[in-house]
């Protein structure tokens, strides 16, 4: 009976599964979409590193099957799988992710995102690359992003302009934007996502608290959300003094019990000194005395 | 006892006053005349010196063919350091203005033994030897178990440093606790001294070790290891000197590892590259140390294995596709 229940278990598991890796659906509209270049040798160069950093603690290295085991499995994507899927629907999946895949889009550019592809194409030796999309095709809105700093409110201003198609520069409202700011690993996201208002605003509100260098100086960074990535867009960038100043003493700096030498606490060092003092002084004034009681007993003579 | 007992004279110590006085005077006179000639040497020695900067001196120097060459001292330049000299010296600095801190999420930890392996690979270590290694705790009957990543944790108040008598292992300024392997005499008084069991000693020749002999020794690495000597976890000291995240951080497949600077508040985390501000995560999450109650304030903090959705297994059958 329980070997029943255990097989009923696992049939259920194994159909949730196939189900929830069916359940990733592409957008039509994103299957179609094309790297904007022609994959060349340096590209794929490129996005070996980038897989190796990024992909391969999961997907394994390409065709040995060494895949992490994970629920949905990561599987190999030099496999028929992955491999039968057109760029675009790679490029998606890349870009937008699915736990347990991380989402890409704010830690590889665009380009990156096409390198890692171009890589992956170059264990299939019957792809053949599609023409690359050029920026007069574009068919999608043209979004660029400017950055200020409001030194009254202490809130970091994001203006989106939209080129239109005669060439004009408009606000652009119902834009989504992110802010970060630029730490040692990575970047790190400050406030949740906004949307632009009609005169294609988004204002941040900086947190007072977050570390900068010691003048206070973060590097701070405007991207457009665009998960479907129907828009061609232009991030902001600016070095702005809006962190707090911090400059922390190195963690060799003070004396401790456990510094070498000159550092060490100064009741160790009189103490030690001290010791050293009285025990030689000690010695002397013995060996004193004795040649005092020599010098008695020869006057005495 | 009679007069005789008496050391001196009333005459005698008349006397030796006098000649007290005179010696006194004497020795003044030498002093001032000390003084003033020493003063004047260190004023023209200050004179010649500034002399010196503006003009440029000839020096004598013998070449490494053994030449004598005459060259002027301005333009006598150090010698840029250079392997293993350079690794030793990079090694003992750090990289300024960090302070490094490992966040362990028990939570997601599913012993699938990627870190260990990454790290061993990556440090010459054999399968039986941990830099890191996942420990299967329970920590009441009646609790559920859970899975324990521990490193060494680099502590800010180091037992391990305080004991060391050759100065091997050190604290270095962005809080990395290091072992210089050429230091290091093998006596073991920090393996005895660490209260977290982090260290380990090479009993027999390490791994592949005919294959990195004459390699210049990488302090921030351990590699090539020594037979006789200690080795434990670098916060892979290496990979951060190039701006990556430790070779465990990085390998995680289960986003359990966050890692970062203190003085920026962040960390990120090894799989899914997200960084999220340190001092909330921990708020948030409930971070813990090991062992605080013993002041050795580690680096290292752990969130505690709260709503785990998986079972606990043995090691090596942690997936469910194995099930």
């Amino acid at each position: 009976m329980r070997f029943i229940n255990l097989f009923i278990i696992l049939y259920v598991c194994s159909i949730g599964m196939t189900v929830s890796a069916q359940t990733w659906v592409v957008p039509d509209d994103q299957k179609t979409v094309v790297a904007p270049f022609l994959f060349t040798p340096e590209m794929q160069k490129q996005g070996e590193q980038i897989y190796l950093k990024n992909c391969q603690s999961c997907h394994g290295l390409m065709g040995k099957d060494n895949w992490a085991k994970l629920t949905p499995p990561p599987g190999d994507l030099s496999k028929e799988l992955a491999q039968k899927q057109p760029d675009g629907e790679l490029f998606y999946r890349i870009t937008v992710g699915k736990a347990p895949m991380p989402e890409f889009r704010n830690i590889l550019s665009e380009d990156e995102r096409w390198w890692v592809i171009a890589y992956m194409r170059s264990y299939n030796p019957k792809y053949i690359q599609p023409n690359p999309a050029t920026k007069a095709s574009f068919a999608g809105r043209i979004v660029t992003l400017d950055m200020k700093y409001d030194d009254l409110g202490k809130k970091v201003v994001v203006t989106a302009n939209e080129e239109l198609k005669d060439g004009q520069s408009v606000h652009a409202a119902g834009v989504e934007v992110a802010l970060f700011v630029k730490r040692f690993f990575g970047k790190l996201q400050v406030g949740e996502l906004k949307t632009t208002n009609d005169k294609g605003l988004a204002i941040f509100e900086f947190p007072a608290d977050l570390p900068g260098n010691k003048e206070g100086y973060v590097e701070v960074s405007a991207m457009v959300n665009d998960p479907k990535n129907i828009m061609k867009t232009t991030g902001a960038i600016a070095t702005l003094a809006i962190g707090k100043p911090t400059d922390m003493p190195s963690l060799t700096e003070g004396r401790a019990w456990w510094a070498t030498r000159g550092k060490a606490p100064v009741w160790i060092i009189l103490t030690y000194t001290l010791s050293v003092i009285i025990v030689w002084g000690f010695i002397f004034y013995i060996v004193y005395s004795i040649l005092k009681i020599r010098k008695v007993k020869k006057i005495n003579l | 006892m009679d007069d005789n007992n008496t050391p001196h004279s009333p005459d005698e110590s008349e006397d030796q006053k006098n000649s007290t006085r005179r010696n006194f005077l004497k020795n003044l006179g030498l002093a001032g005349v000390g003084v003033a000639t020493g003063a004047a040497a260190l004023y023209s020695g200050h004179i010649f010196e500034a002399k010196k900067e503006v003009s440029g001196d000839q020096k004598v120097l013998l070449t490494q063919d053994g030449k004598l060459v005459q060259v002027d001292s301005l333009e006598i330049k150090a010698l840029e350091k250079t392997g293993e000299e350079l690794l030793i010296s990079q090694g003992r600095e750090g990289i300024p203005g960090r302070r490094w801190v490992l966040v362990i999420d028990l939570s997601k930890c599913r012993n699938a033994r990627k870190c260990i392996s990454a790290c061993q690979d990556a440090h010459q270590l054999r399968p039986e030897q941990y830099h890191v290694n996942v420990l299967q705790m329970k920590d009441a009957p009646g609790t559920a178990p859970y899975n324990m990543p521990k490193h060494c944790q680099h502590c800010d108040n180091p037992p391990c440093v305080s004991v060391c008598p050759v100065d091997a292992t050190y604290k270095r300024p962005d809080g990395i606790v290091l072992i210089d392997n050429d230091r290091c005499i093998g006596c073991r008084f920090c393996m005895a001294a660490c209260p977290y069991s982090a260290r380990i000693f090479n009993w027999i020749e390490p791994k592949d070790a005919a294959s990195h002999q004459g390699k210049d020794y990488n302090v921030e690495l351990n590699v090539p290891q020594k037979l006789g000597t200690i080795s434990k976890c670098l916060f892979s000291a290496d990979r951060l000197r190039e701006g990556k995240l430790p070779y465990c951080v990085e390998a995680c497949p289960n986003g359990v590892y966050y890692f970062g600077d203190e003085n920026e508040d962040a960390v990120t985390n090894g799989t899914t590259k997200e960084t999220v501000r340190l001092s909330k995560l921990l708020r948030d999450n409930g971070g813990y140390q090991l062992m605080p109650e013993l002041g050795t304030k580690p680096r290292v903090y752990y969130l505690p294995p709260k709503n785990r959705l998986f079972p606990f297994e043995e090691a090596g059958d942690a997936t469910p596709e194995k099930a």
